[in-house]
């Protein structure tokens, strides 16, 4: 499996790529811009973008959409039922699916948006908004912060601190790190 | 990528080491190993998903090389020379890193987080997007660097220079500071 990553300096926003060792099929994760650099990393690998996973529907994160299902007849998959009128499979937390041999699991992340999700796949925590390095996701008000950060707690942090987190914005970190530094979860004093 | 071996000894949970089977404080022959590999790395030029945790890398030559989805957790770096190289996702978190260059550097989406960093340098590098959170540096300098998008949350910093970097969208929230330069930079683009 190859992880490949695309940072948009427009929206300031992460774009991945999932795919096989070899040419085929790829998950798209995130397309907060499709941009002439993002296709050639996806053409470079040899790679058809056939999935589209979406963390959630903020245009930051998705305004590449449209674009490209033009250039591949990718199927979206988030936490909606649909995305400015593109039709989505529904997922909710706990949901696995397998997408042409690549196992991906839902986490449920409500807080920064009501059906935000992240997408576990093997040790790779994509959490778009929800959780970056150091910081989590804006919320609209209090409850929102509070229930942001209970699932991360939750749902992220308590998994194996050998998982990688791969977010919407910013470096990647590990859930061993974001236990400890992140000051919005507690952690260790300087 | 990025999968984890566990070293192969019943109840020890580090990860392997290498292709060896075991975590770096189980191997038998760790003089021989890091002798065979000191040569198989100071002779190859890209390196993808070489994973090396917990190892002791003393006096290695990495100079203008390219590591992609590397890791490097929590190793101890002495010594090593990483100039002008290229990383793209790697990942050196909670190792201690000493005496050691990574001037000229071409840095993606790394992460140091948790490191002990001491009489480095990051000097002339272009370091987007990188995670040192909660570091412990000291005598250590980033000058001349462009840091845009990386984080240095909840980290110490002591006798550390970042002379004429750029700073924009660095965030240094909850961190302790002594002694720490920031002359020539654009540190009002920095979150504090």
């Amino acid at each position: 499996m190859k992880l490949l990553f695309h940072f948009a300096y427009t929206n300031f926003s992460n774009t991945y790529v999932v795919g096989p060792e070899e040419p085929g099929n790829a998950i798209l994760i995130d397309p907060g811009v499709m941009d002439i650099q993002l296709l050639d990393l996806i053409e470079y690998h040899h790679y058809y973008v056939k999935y589209i996973l979406a963390t959630h529907a903020h245009k930051g994160h998705i305004n590449g959409m449209g674009t490209i299902r033009k250039i591949y007849k990718a199927d979206l998959y988030s936490g909606s039922e649909s995305i400015f009128d593109v039709p989505s499979h529904r997922l909710q937390h706990g949901d696995r699916i397998n997408l042409d041999g690549i196992e991906v699991e839902a986490i449920g992340v409500p807080g920064h948006t009501g059906n935000s999700l992240a997408y576990k796949i093997n040790n790779m925590i994509f959490t778009g908004d929800a959780l970056s390095a150091g910081t989590v996701g804006s919320t609209v008000h209090n409850i929102a912060e509070e229930l942001n950060i209970k699932s991360i707690r939750e749902k992220i942090l308590s998994l194996d601190e050998s998982n990688l987190i791969f977010p919407g914005h910013g470096p990647p970190s590990s859930v061993k790190i974001e236990r400890r530094f992140n000051p919005f979860l507690g952690g260790e004093s300087v | 990528m990025f999968e984890t071996k566990l070293c192969g000894v019943d109840g020890c949970g580090n990860p392997a080491f290498y292709n060896t089977g075991k975590c770096f404080n189980h191997l038998d022959n760790q003089e021989e190993v890091m002798e065979s590999l000191k040569s198989m790395l100071e002779s190859r030029q890209t390196f993808i998903d070489l994973s090396l945790p917990g190892g002791v890398l003393e006096s290695f030559d990495f100079s203008r090389k390219h590591f992609y989805s590397c890791n490097f957790s929590g190793t101890r770096l002495k010594n090593c020379s990483f100039d002008g190289s290229l990383f793209r996702i790697c990942f050196f978190d909670f190792s201690t890193i000493d005496s050691c260059t990574f001037k000229k550097t071409d840095m993606q989406s790394c992460v140091f987080a948790g490191s002990h960093i001491s009489h480095t340098n990051f000097g002339e590098s272009e370091m987007l997007h990188v995670n040192f959170n909660g570091i412990q540096c000291k005598d250590t300098h980033f000058d001349d660097s462009d840091l845009y998008f990386s984080r240095f949350i909840k980290s110490r910093l002591e006798e550390v220079g970042f002379t004429d970097c750029n700073l924009k969208a660095v965030k240094y929230s909850n961190s302790n500071m002594n002694n720490v330069s920031f002359k020539y930079s654009n540190y009002e683009d920095a979150q504090f």
